[in-house]
């Protein structure tokens, strides 16, 4: 019977919960629960907190087999997080896939662009534990673990792997010797001797038994009663339509980056639009400051596409309390952000639930400031209903653009590109 | 001035301050002709090494050569790393040692510091020296417990501001006074300790304890209304209240301008502080916005001819002539 963990559980408690599982890792889809940012259990916690619940559960991944559902959070880190402990728990993460899907290759070599320059000795062994670390690892090493893991699957790596085994300048020798074996396991060179991984598929009929992975056995990884396949292509953050049931907050009211006010449903409701999130005390550069930085590049493809006048962009903060005008003015000049009628910063005044509730905001809070957010942008309608959402991984401007575009009747798309 | 003959200029000086300088080896020598010649004296021989460099390697752990020499060597090894990046593992192990003295380790751990800001070259030894920096945040040693503290705190370590809230909370012995603990949690907005700054700030267990938790609320929304209360306080030391108006401007500048209005015009109220606001307002608040309040402008020109300090008329002249521009 799953327990409920919500913001007043002790974070020893939560551990120990985790510690649970992995000795009963049939239960594994209980923690994939706990993996969403906006779930209970992240309230009210200061933002280390957030990092190290998440990248425990995700490392118990390892030993209880990654399932499906789990695959984006797990992807989600290594593309985007710079903190090495949870990049740690994300690269163990998906040795607890069967077999390794080749796509995987590129979120590992991201993750190792973004904690080169700040790998952090780690463990996973026990949870807050104190110095000195009896056992340790790096998020390094457990990236090129995987790696080597991967087996052929990570053979488009080699090139890449090859210069920084060399490379005294930026890796440690400790490193440089993880790189190797995974060199030489990509290769086939060398053998893993330990059992093989029997199964991480679907629950619902596979038994698990659970052992280090060798990913050079294939195994079975789907059932009908399952929809994705483990072994299959990796979903990229392709546009996920999203019909909500839920009422559209078209009363919320906004404050823009001039002070303005506006509501929900007056800028967004009688054109297609762009909502994407962010809040400016955001300390990681692969997610907010990148978004804003794409809003902007995005801007100027919808000037390039002639759609210019006829959508509208908006970037929402998360911290409307702390981003004042002033503050949401300067994020966004100093990313390259036009701010105009169309085209706007906004903090809400009043309503900021009912639009946490409708976009289902992956994002939670401490006591004052988020926590933990995942990276999401939605195309809306020209009704202001969500059409479409790149949520957690990337998202890629010609992508979004085409989307939106699509929001037009196909007899005005062709009038205006034409 | 010429730029390129000041730059000659200044070349030849280093040039000759160089030449002045005594090589640590010549520091070795003198040192060593201070004592009665030994068969296989470390410092003699150090002294004749091929460079500084090897000299300082030579003596680094050797107890028998005295401190001040040591920390010299650990200085020459520090400057040494740009081009020996391998010698960051050397001072590793002299902060890690428990043995050697704190002040060896100290420096050591300053060289490092220092080698930290070689970003590139640095990467391959981050990991080892953010371990190192942990296993020293309980040295019995303070200055090289804090030395550790600042840097970890500094890059948001977890580790660090859960030994912080351990003390703060009194679950375990705090590894440095109050305000200091409150200070070095400050470098992480996300570290989420609001509720134990309000606390503090309500019942501090010191001055600066409470000036440091107020400063520290400038980073939470909610604690509008307390910092309000804090800076209308009469009866508040006037540096708790500028720390207070300081965050208020920043969280709520339009609560601030309007509360400060007011003060500025209290005339029981302490006049240096109202000279503060006077001249807060006018680097800070809209010259739009006030010049339409008349009655205030006119009563900040009365403050100009008023009995009042020379500080609040200084502050009353500069706020009018930020409203002519």
């Amino acid at each position: 019977m799953p327990i409920v963990v919500d913001q007043s559980t002790p974070e020893p408690e939560i551990a120990a919960f985790v510690d649970e599982i992995k000795r009963a890792p049939r239960r594994r889809g209980e923690l994939v629960a706990l993996l969403a940012e906006r779930h209970p259990l992240y309230g009210g916690r200061g933002a280390n907190a957030a990092v190290r619940l998440r990248g425990y559960i995700l490392a118990a991944f390892e030993s209880t087999g990654l399932p499906d559902a789990a695959l984006p959070y797990v992807l989600g880190e290594l593309e985007s997080s710079r903190d090495a402990y949870v990049v740690a728990g994300a690269a163990k993460a998906l040795r607890g896939l069967g077999v390794a899907p080749d796509a995987v290759t590129r979120y590992l070599l991201k993750a190792v662009e973004n904690v080169t320059y700040v790998d952090d000795v780690v463990t996973f062994d026990s949870y807050r534990p104190d110095w000195p670390l009896p056992d340790a690892t790096t998020a390094l090493a457990e990236i090129f673990r995987t790696l080597s893991w991967a087996g052929t699957a990570a053979a488009s790596a080699l090139p890449k792997l090859d210069r920084m085994r060399l490379d005294t300048n930026t890796f440690s020798e400790a490193t440089r010797a993880v790189i190797a074996e995974a060199i030489d396991n990509i290769r086939g060179e060398t053998h893993e001797s330990e059992a093989a991984y029997s199964s991480a598929g679907c629950e619902c009929c596979t038994d698990v038994s659970v052992g280090t992975a060798a990913p050079k056995v294939a195994v079975v990884t789907s059932c009908d009663c399952c929809t994705n396949v483990a072994t299959g292509s990796v979903q990229s953050n392709a546009a996920v339509a999203h019909v909500r049931e839920s009422i559209v907050p078209m009363s919320v009211v906004f404050e823009d980056q001039h002070g303005q006010r506006v509501t929900y449903g007056e800028f967004f409701g009688d054109r297609p639009s762009v909502a994407t999130f962010f809040y400016t005390r955001c300390n990681n550069p692969n997610k907010c400051s990148l978004t804003i930085t794409k809003l902007g590049r995005l801007q100027r493809a919808i000037t390039d596409a002639g759609f210019q006048g006829r959508v509208r962009t908006a970037a929402i903060t998360y911290d409307p309390a702390y981003d004042l005008p002033p503050r949401l003015q300067a994020y966004g000049q100093n990313r390259g952000v036009a701010f105009n009628h169309d085209n706007r910063a906004f903090r809400t005044t009043e309503g900021f639930e009912a639009l946490r509730e409708y976009f289902e905001l992956g994002v939670n809070f401490g006591q004052a400031l988020v926590n933990s957010h995942r990276i999401e942008l939605f195309v809306l309608d020209s009704h202001a209903r969500i059409a479409d959402s790149f949520t957690r991984l990337q998202w890629d401007v010609a992508e979004v653009l085409e989307r939106l575009i699509a929001q037009f009747p196909e007899n005005v798309r062709r009038l205006v590109e034409r | 001035m010429d730029v390129a003959a000041y730059r000659q200029q200044y070349a030849a000086e280093l040039a000759k301050a160089n030449e002045r300088r005594t090589t640590f080896r010549q520091e070795l020598a003198d040192a060593a002709s201070r004592t009665r010649p030994t068969l296989g004296d470390p410092m003699r021989d150090a002294a004749n090494a091929e460079d500084d460099l090897s000299a300082a390697l030579e003596i680094l752990e050797l107890e028998s050569v005295g401190l001040e020499l040591r920390l010299a060597a650990v200085r020459v090894i520090g400057d040494a790393v740009p081009a020996r990046p391998d010698l960051i593992g050397r001072l590793i192990a002299v902060v890690r040692n428990t043995d050697q003295p704190a002040a060896l380790r100290t420096e050591a751990l300053r060289m490092l510091q220092q080698a930290s800001f070689l970003g590139p070259v640095f990467a391959p030894w981050r990991a080892e020296y953010f371990d190192t920096l942990r296993s020293v945040v309980e040295d019995p040693n303070l200055k090289l417990r804090r030395d550790a503290m600042r840097v970890l705190a500094q890059e948001k370590d977890e580790y660090v501001q859960r030994r912080l809230f351990d003390g703060l909370e009194h679950r375990r012995k705090p590894l440095v006074p109050v305000a200091e603990a409150i200070q070095l949690l400050a470098y992480d907005p996300h570290a989420e300790y609001f509720a134990l700054l309000r606390n503090i700030a309500k019942r501090p267990p010191s001055r600066a304890a409470k000036l440091e938790a107020i400063r520290g609320l400038a980073a939470d929304p909610s604690a509008v209304g307390l910092l309000h209360r804090i800076v209308a306080d009469k009866a508040e030391r006037r540096d708790v209240r500028t720390v207070a108006a300081v965050a208020l401007q920043s969280l709520a500048p339009a609560d601030f301008e309007s509360l400060a209005s007011r003060k500025i015009l209290d005339e029981d109220d302490d006049q240096r502080l109202r000279a503060t606001f006077l001249t807060a307002l006018a680097h800070f608040a809209s010259p739009a916005t006030h010049a339409r309040d008349t009655t205030f402008v006119d009563a900040v020109r009365r403050l100009k001819r008023s009995r009042g300090s020379n500080a609040l008329k200084r502050a009353a002249d500069r706020y009018i002539s930020e409203l002519g521009r």
